[in-house]
């Protein structure tokens, strides 16, 4: 292609020198002039053509224009063509990596009313208190902290005082408890020694002879007691009237009435 | 004055231009001023290159460049070379070989005998793979790729080795500019075979938009071809005989790669390669 | 030159050219695809015999044969409770800084805080994995000489005594993690196109730990931290330097405001590194929300 164009272009150009210099017929001149005219208009067309095809050949780089910006460090997309190129946050961007290149104007860095108010809002929420508050917040909470501590400590210092104490009412609390239980043993076998007597050592202790005289024998024992704690009661209330009534010599009224009760 | 030079020259640079023409020192003009390193290095001499022209058939030595020795003498590891060259060729492949497997034949969901009774072997479907026409086990899938990223360091010693051997072997040439005087092909054909500089060139500029000329003269000449110099790469480099630099692409080549040999951050660079992520 | 490296270069004179046909990897660098077949990786092809390894029908992870797995065995333990959610300082040990000093990895004649830390590339911090900052650890505290302007996050005693003993000055502040974002990849936040934003105050259960004086905290008064400085000198049992007659006073006694980032740098201002230029808000509004 190129070489026939080539060659066409050497027919033209000795065309047009002929047609310069031959003779001075108007008509053929004429003619030839028209013919030049048209020829190089097609000429053009072809040229320009071919001027075009080498100018895209000239990029050897192989590359997408948005990937060539890329690699020159220059905004890859000029004109937004897609949805998230107008967004604030590609603007910001675009801005921030290309500078005043990228033809945006910086004053869209900064936040704009809504997001200032969404801030504002959002800090109010998440850090409600001032320093100041804080610090004596901690401080305060700091503080009730080892009152309670201190509260807790003192108590427990209280009761380790009484605490010899209640050692020594456990153990009489447990020799009582074992007296107790001794004695009522020593009474059953008492009791049992004394039924065997009655009845001869050859009988079964479990035998229900033996159980009936020994329920007898026991009844009649605790009748027994009884009889003697009530002697008792009343030896104290006794004792306790002859001493109210040593004191209080002066009123004899009281005295009366309380005798009167007793009789 | 070639002998003075000659004297501080290393031996091996100065064998390819004894042709057995003695060059009287008239015809060399120090048209050009000297290249020297910005950052030379400490412990090897730097290389040196004569600055050649395209402006016409014959050579004409414009003046005396020096080269970065950590980048244009270094080991020549023909092993890295290999193991780029295979990185190239396969990081994008992708093979659209299939196979079916014993689900996607059509047919053989029935049990095609009853399992007892028979005497036969027991069978669930006839597209097992025991069976003629039944599936492949363990066949290709497609589509596969093969991408893998060879390491960073590996990539930048396979650049630094395969410029090292072109520069060794004679197949290194530097360049003014790419400018020629006419838009012809055999122009170019008769330069490189007078210059003996090998069937296929490539040319290498610092731009990616090459000049009027060259372009239309390489157009059609499929063994001449024009690159700019982020393209660089093992393959172009052993797959054309001679390469030609533009003295701004060489200018360009030592800053990029002195700059990944000395610096002092290659985490991000050493991480491994996220698809996702520059 | 290495010797190898010449002699390479002096044979590949000699030889044909080097082209895609004549080169191959180093012989025994790679190893084949190893097929399983016959005695060693074939047979059985390490599936063993019978039982659910062999017929692909595993048991479940972790499962123990019927025994109490280990996941099971052990219960909840109070005292970890919310441990995921708890601030993290990651240590840095005097002995490091003073390495970094003494590499000149870090510039002494200015302060020194948590950007420049970061800026060594020694020493990362991930804000969103809970990590808030530098907690300055005392391993290296005896050998400790540099007389720094520091600004940690977290130290203890022996440390702000080590740092007070070499003539220094030492600070401890708190970042928000937006700001430690900013901090950690300072290009990639100025290439965002934002404003430096102003940095937050502490929580309420670290409010106490930077308003202390003890702790050399940002919030805490001044006059109380030079007491304390005293304090800390005689339980250490050092002599404490004049910083007043030092010749970098101004230089040690350099803070960030509560609300500062970066040095020299206040919030608000749009950093553009491209055009290498600094805008500054004009609109009252914004000057007053970033000045609060």
């Amino acid at each position: 292609m190129i070489r026939r164009d080539f060659f066409k272009r050497i027919l033209l150009i000795q065309r047009n020198v002929s047609a310069r210099y031959s003779s001075s017929d108007l008509n053929q001149i004429n003619i030839q002039k028209l013919e030049a005219e048209q020829s190089t208009e097609v000429v053009d067309e072809a040229l320009q053509q071919r001027e075009a095809e080498l100018e895209q050949k000239r990029n050897k780089s192989r590359l997408k224009d948005n990937h060539r910006r890329i690699l020159n460090d220059e905004d890859p997309f000029p004109e937004p063509e897609l949805w998230y190129q107008g967004t604030l946050k590609y603007v910001r961007r675009s801005y921030g990596r290309y500078g005043a290149s990228s033809g945006i104007d910086p004053a869209y860095c900064w936040p704009i009313k809504q997001e200032l108010m969404d801030a504002i809002e959002y800090e109010q929420i998440k850090y409600p208190y001032t320093i100041g508050e804080m610090a004596e917040k901690a401080k305060l909470k700091r503080a009730e902290k080892e009152q309670s501590i201190m509260n807790r400590q003192r108590d427990i210092s209280k009761k380790l005082e009484k605490l010899e104490q209640w050692k020594l009412e456990l153990q009489q609390k447990i020799i009582k408890k074992e007296t107790e239980a001794n004695e009522a043993k020593a009474r059953r076998e008492r009791l049992i020694e004394e039924v065997r007597r009655h009845f001869g050592y050859a009988v079964d202790p479990k035998d229900e002879k033996f159980k009936e005289l020994l329920e007898k024998r026991e009844k009649e024992q605790r009748k027994e007691m009884k009889e003697a704690r009530k002697k008792a009661k009343e030896e104290r209330a006794t004792k306790k009237l002859l001493q109210s009534t040593k004191t209080n010599v002066k009123q004899e009224e009281p005295d009366d009435t309380k005798q009167e009760k007793l009789e | 004055m070639l002998r003075s030079v000659s004297s501080k020259l290393n031996t091996f640079t100065l064998k390819r231009y004894s042709t057995g023409k003695t060059l009287v020192s008239n015809e060399i003009q120090a048209i050009v001023e000297p290249r020297k390193l910005d950052f030379p290095s400490k412990y090897q001499t730097p290389r040196q290159v004569w600055l050649e022209s395209l402006d016409t058939i014959d050579e004409r030595k414009l003046g005396l460049l020096e080269l970065h020795p950590e980048i244009f003498a270094t080991n020549p590891r023909i092993d890295i070379i290999h193991q780029n060259i295979t990185w190239q060729k396969l990081y994008r492949y992708v093979s659209y070989a299939h196979t079916k497997s014993r689900f996607e034949v059509r047919g053989g969901g029935k049990k095609p005998w009853q399992q007892k009774g028979l005497g036969r072997a027991r069978h669930g479907s006839i597209r097992s793979p025991l069976f003629k026409g039944g599936g492949v086990i363990h066949g290709p899938k497609s589509p596969t790729p093969h991408f893998y990223m060879l390491p960073f360091y590996s990539r930048v010693k396979g650049l630094t080795s395969a410029l090292s051997v072109k520069l060794a072997q004679d197949d290194l040439h530097v360049v003014d500019s790419l400018e020629i005087p006419t838009e012809e092909s055999s122009y170019l054909e008769e330069l490189v075979k007078s210059r003996l500089w090998g069937p296929s060139v490539l040319f290498v500029d610092s731009t990616d938009v090459m000049p009027r000329n060259i372009t239309a003269a390489t157009d059609l000449v499929r063994h001449f071809n024009l690159m700019p110099v982020y393209g660089l790469n093992v393959y172009s480099m052993l797959k054309h005989d001679t390469l030609v630099l533009t003295r701004s692409a060489v200018d360009i080549i030592e800053e990029k790669i002195l700059y990944h040999l000395n610096r002092n951050d290659t985490r991000n660079v050493l991480a491994k390669y996220k698809v996702d992520q520059v | 030159m290495s010797k190898n490296t010449e002699k390479a270069l002096n044979i590949l004179r000699a030889l044909p050219r080097v082209c895609l046909a004549n080169i191959r990897d180093n012989p025994g660098s790679r190893l084949g695809p190893k097929r399983g077949r016959a005695q060693h990786g074939g047979d059985k092809h390490g599936a063993g015999n019978k039982g659910s390894g062999q017929r692909q029908n595993y048991m479940r992870l972790g499962y123990e044969t019927g025994n109490n797995p280990f996941y099971l065995r052990f219960p909840q333990e109070n005292y970890y409770k919310g441990h995921h959610l708890k601030r993290q300082y990651p240590p840095l040990s005097m002995l490091e800084l003073q390495k970094l000093i003494d590499t000149n990895r870090i510039d002494v004649s200015k302060p020194i805080d948590l950007v420049s830390i970061l800026n060594t590339g020694l020493y990362r911090l991930f804000p969103d994995q809970h990590q808030f900052g530098v907690n300055l650890t005392d391993e290296g505290a005896d050998i400790f000489c540099a007389k720094i302007n520091l600004e940690v996050q977290w130290a203890s005693e022996i440390v702000i005594a080590a740092v007070e003993k070499a003539g220094g000055v030492i600070t401890t502040a708190y970042y928000d993690p937006y700001s430690l974002q900013a901090m950690v990849n300072t290009t990639k936040f100025f290439q965002r196109g934002v404003p430096i934003p102003r940095r937050m105050i502490p929580p309420p259960d670290a409010i106490e730990y930077y308003t202390d004086p003890a702790k050399r905290g940002y919030l805490a008064d001044p006059e109380k931290v030079s007491e304390e400085r005293l304090v800390l000198a005689q339980k250490y049992g050092y002599n404490l330097p004049k910083i007043e007659n030092d010749s970098e006073y101004d230089m040690l006694t350099e803070r960030k405001d509560p609300r500062q980032i970066f040095y020299g740098l206040h919030p608000g201002w749009v950093v553009n590194l491209r055009d290498k230029i600094i805008l500054k808000p004009k609109d009252e509004e914004l000057l007053e929300y970033y000045a609060s």
